[in-house]
């Protein structure tokens, strides 16, 4: 385990996103883009380029900036908005696996766009049979020589419908489940043969399923070596479950805070509520539970950097296990704590509920999480000499 | 920092600091000592502050004390690895009173002349320290004590009663609280000292736990006179100087190292047992309790090392915290464990608990002390602060 020290610069990072936010991103203002025709702010998007946050996390290299766990940072700030610009699908998947493993001239064409809020991507990766399992990839590319031809089902798609890029994964050789034969495209939308069905998700930002028919696809818009996938598309899950438990921490604090005031605000038997125990000892386990989500969720944060892709995935599932279980029940305490107010619409407490739902679902939830983290978990090996877990 | 804690933070980062402590560990901690340990069997007071001491030679007692008072200048991530090296090698567990409450206080308001007195003879273990904090009638609602203290010309003189004093028996000092005033606010008017436990009018009566053994007694105090040179802080004015004091007996209370020791132990037993013709450790239900323990592990641990070296933060809601979900996982890996033994938890076979005892174990060898540390180790969310006293202040700091 390790201490997690915010640097000067990180505190003021986070505050100045959570004074942005406040200023220009309230209950009001979300509920209008919510109902907008595009489900985002055009005019948003351009002040989070503005303020550099739409390289945090990706290569310097590139005009991108800082490490992870700035962007956990802004990921916690997000979440406590409930920010629902495609932030993720752009800058977390696609901004990674663009950075990470583009050539050059793919690079040197979508970072600065992407870093710049001129461009969005989604990563269309899921399918309808695939659940949580990453190489789970049915999706078919023929090598054509020169061109690749694929056709497939992609399901829930996060920012399909604003995508500018698709990066779609699919299979060219080898068995469903197996980790090689599985390759990465860019694919405009444009493209005949795709389709995107669009609709909106339970936590306000929107969705689709794209249907790809025999689309027509360039070798020089393949993404990474042929059949070579699987790291790329493991790591942009991982970095996606990482930001997503940031936001889900973010609830949380926002669900904690709203309850606080909401006690120590409605009256009933003549008194405050926050003078009640059986209610303060429940606030009391909410702020707990938060405060073990944070930790854990900046620990993964933290160690995204380093390179070691064991404890990387560890540490991750551990995160997103965490906000997917005690995360949930945080927020159901805090809908029922709010009493018949909670189960509205009309105030926050019930869309940070919807949030961790979503995020619970989205890459990884609760079981396939567990899953990963005890196959994982050097403590659990059932033949060791002694479990050494802290390494 | 330091030149010599630089040269350590270097070494750390090469990744010597857990060779020198692993090294340090098979020269000095005796393979009987450490099976004995990690088998969860209770410790005799000469096995414990043997221990202590080796531990002290090497200049390993006091880690986060100030370093011009003899600590270790480590880095929280030098404490982890220390400590998570101990706990693999089952060193013994040590009695933490004097090292981490009374030397924080100590450091923070006492006099020249009793830092000195009594900051080496603490780390070198000369001295073990009790707490004479809970009276009959002042258990969570502390403020309340009424053990009373008359200041008689250079000396107050004592009269009442402390319970649940963990290991008075063994202890050479008694850090007490007393009432020197009871005109006031009950917070007013109490004040600390230092008690030196082979002063005349001391009784000490065992208490039997829940596991059939002696650690818990009640001290009777009759007339017992102490100089007024052993008082902490002013006459009156104590209650103010405990937060600190209380904040890290809630960071000892929640016993965080202590959990990754019995978790090193509670998987050594899940991979030796057999459950359904296969390891205890294979068994899917038992899988997941370890991975969530692990995982709530793994946040106290991140939110502990944030806060370990720095004293102003022992006082905050983390210790709180800290607290109530650490004693609430070692519950967990202790009852576990007592699963593990199956129809072997039942047998109470108290001989064979303490220490000097060589004769043949009734069934597996973990099985005799799992369900007296289940039982014991219930204590841990209801003594240093009850779990519903930790809420009381978690919610204080949230609510108001």
């Amino acid at each position: 385990m390790r201490e997690i020290r915010l640097s000067p610069e990180q505190e003021m990072l986070q505050d100045s996103a959570l004074r942005f936010l406040r200023e220009r991103y309230d209950f009001r203002h979300r509920v209008a883009i919510l109902k907008s025709e595009a489900g985002f702010d055009r005019a948003t998007w351009r002040a989070f380029a503005e303020m550099g946050w739409l390289g945090l996390g990706l290569p310097e290299s590139h005009e991108g900036s800082g490490s992870m766990l700035d962007a956990a940072l802004l990921m916690e700030a997000f979440g406590q908005a409930l920010v629902v610009e495609p932030y993720v699908p752009t800058v977390v998947l696609g901004g990674q696996l663009i950075a990470r493993y583009a050539d050059d001239a793919q690079k040197q064409r979508l970072l600065p766009p992407i870093i710049g809020g001129q461009i969005l991507t989604a990563f269309a990766h899921g399918e309808r049979e695939s659940g949580y399992q990453a190489m789970n990839v049915a999706t078919k590319a023929v090598n054509e020589g020169g061109a690749y031809r694929l056709s497939g089902h992609k399901a829930v798609v996060l920012g399909a419908p604003s995508a500018d890029i698709l990066i779609v994964s699919a299979r060219s050789a080898g068995s469903r489940n197996a980790r090689a034969g599985l390759s990465l495209f860019l694919v405009d939308p444009a493209t005949k043969g795709v389709r995107v069905d669009a609709y909106r998700t339970i936590d306000g930002a929107r969705a689709g399923e794209v249907i790809l028919d025999g689309v027509v696809v360039p070798a020089t818009d393949r993404l990474g070596p042929e059949g070579g996938a699987a790291d790329a598309i493991e790591d942009a899950l991982a970095a996606g479950a990482l930001a997503l438990a940031c936001q889900a921490v973010g609830a949380l604090e926002g669900a904690v805070s709203a309850t606080a005031l909401h006690l120590n605000t409605r009256e009933q038997f003549g008194q405050k509520l926050a003078s009640f125990q059986a209610l303060r000892h429940r606030v009391a386990n909410m702020v707990v539970l938060k405060e073990e989500a944070r930790a854990l969720a900046r620990l993964a944060a933290l160690g995204f950097d380093d390179g070691d892709r064991e404890e990387r995935q560890l540490s991750v599932a551990a995160a997103k296990a965490y906000v997917g279980e005690s995360g949930r029940q945080v927020c159901e305490e805090a809908v029922q704590l709010h009493g018949a107010i909670g189960i509205t619409d009309e105030i926050m407490v019930g869309h940070y509920l919807k949030k961790l739902i979503a995020v619970d679902r989205t890459f990884c939830d609760v079981t396939a999480c567990l899953d990963v983290f005890m196959a994982g978990s050097r403590a659990l090996k059932s033949n060791v000499g002694s479990s050494r877990t802290g390494e | 920092m330091t030149a010599a804690a630089d040269k350590r933070a270097d070494a750390a980062k090469a990744g010597d600091f857990r060779e020198e402590v692993r090294s340090f560990l098979r020269d000095n901690l005796s393979p009987q000592l450490a099976a004995r340990s990690r088998a969860g069997y209770y410790l005799s007071k000469d096995e414990l502050m043997g221990w202590h001491r080796a531990l002290a030679r090497r200049g390993w007692i006091g880690a986060n004390w100030p370093v011009q008072y003899g600590g270790t200048g480590w880095t929280p991530q030098q404490r982890y690895e220390f400590e998570d090296e101990c706990a693999k090698a089952g060193s013994p567990i040590l009695i933490t009173v004097g090292i981490n409450q009374v030397a924080a206080l100590l450091i923070k308001c006492g006099t020249e002349e009793q830092k000195a007195r009594h900051l080496p003879a603490i780390q070198a273990g000369e001295a073990i320290w009790c707490q004479g904090f809970s009276e009959p009638q002042a258990g969570s609602d502390l403020a309340s004590l009424r053990c009373k203290a008359e200041r008689v010309g250079d000396e107050y003189i004592i009269n009442g009663s402390k319970i649940w004093t963990t290991a008075a028996h063994w202890s050479d000092w008694c850090f007490l609280l007393v009432r020197t005033d009871s005109s006031g606010r009950k917070q007013e008017g109490i004040t600390i000292l230092l008690l030196d436990m082979k002063t005349p009018g001391i009784t000490v009566r065992p208490i039997i736990g829940i596991d059939g053994m002696h650690s818990l007694n009640e001290t009777f105090l009759d007339n017992v006179r102490i100089p007024v040179s052993n008082r902490v802080g002013e006459e009156n004015k104590g209650w103010a100087l405990m937060k600190v004091f209380l904040g890290n007996e809630r960071i000892s209370a929640a016993g965080i190292w202590k959990c990754r020791a019995h978790f090193e132990r509670l998987c050594m037993i899940a991979r030796s047992q057999q459950r359904d013709g296969r390891p205890l450790i294979e068994h899917p239900r038992i899988r997941s309790r370890i991975a969530w323990l692990e995982i709530r592990m793994r946040a106290l641990e991140v939110i502990l090392l944030g806060i370990i070296n720095d004293p102003a933060k022992a006082a905050g809601m983390e210790a709180s915290l800290l607290k109530l979900r650490g004693t609430e996982v070692q519950q967990e890996l202790l009852l576990l464990m007592s699963e593990a033994a199956g129809p072997y938890a039942v047998p109470f076979h108290p001989d064979a608990l303490s220490g000097g005892w060589d004769g043949e174990p009734i069934g597996p060898e973990f099985a005799t002390p799992t369900t007296a540390a289940y039982l014991f180790w219930r204590k841990g969310t209801i003594s240093g602060g009850s779990s519903e006293i930790m809420r009381n202040l978690i919610a204080q700091n949230i609510l108001g």
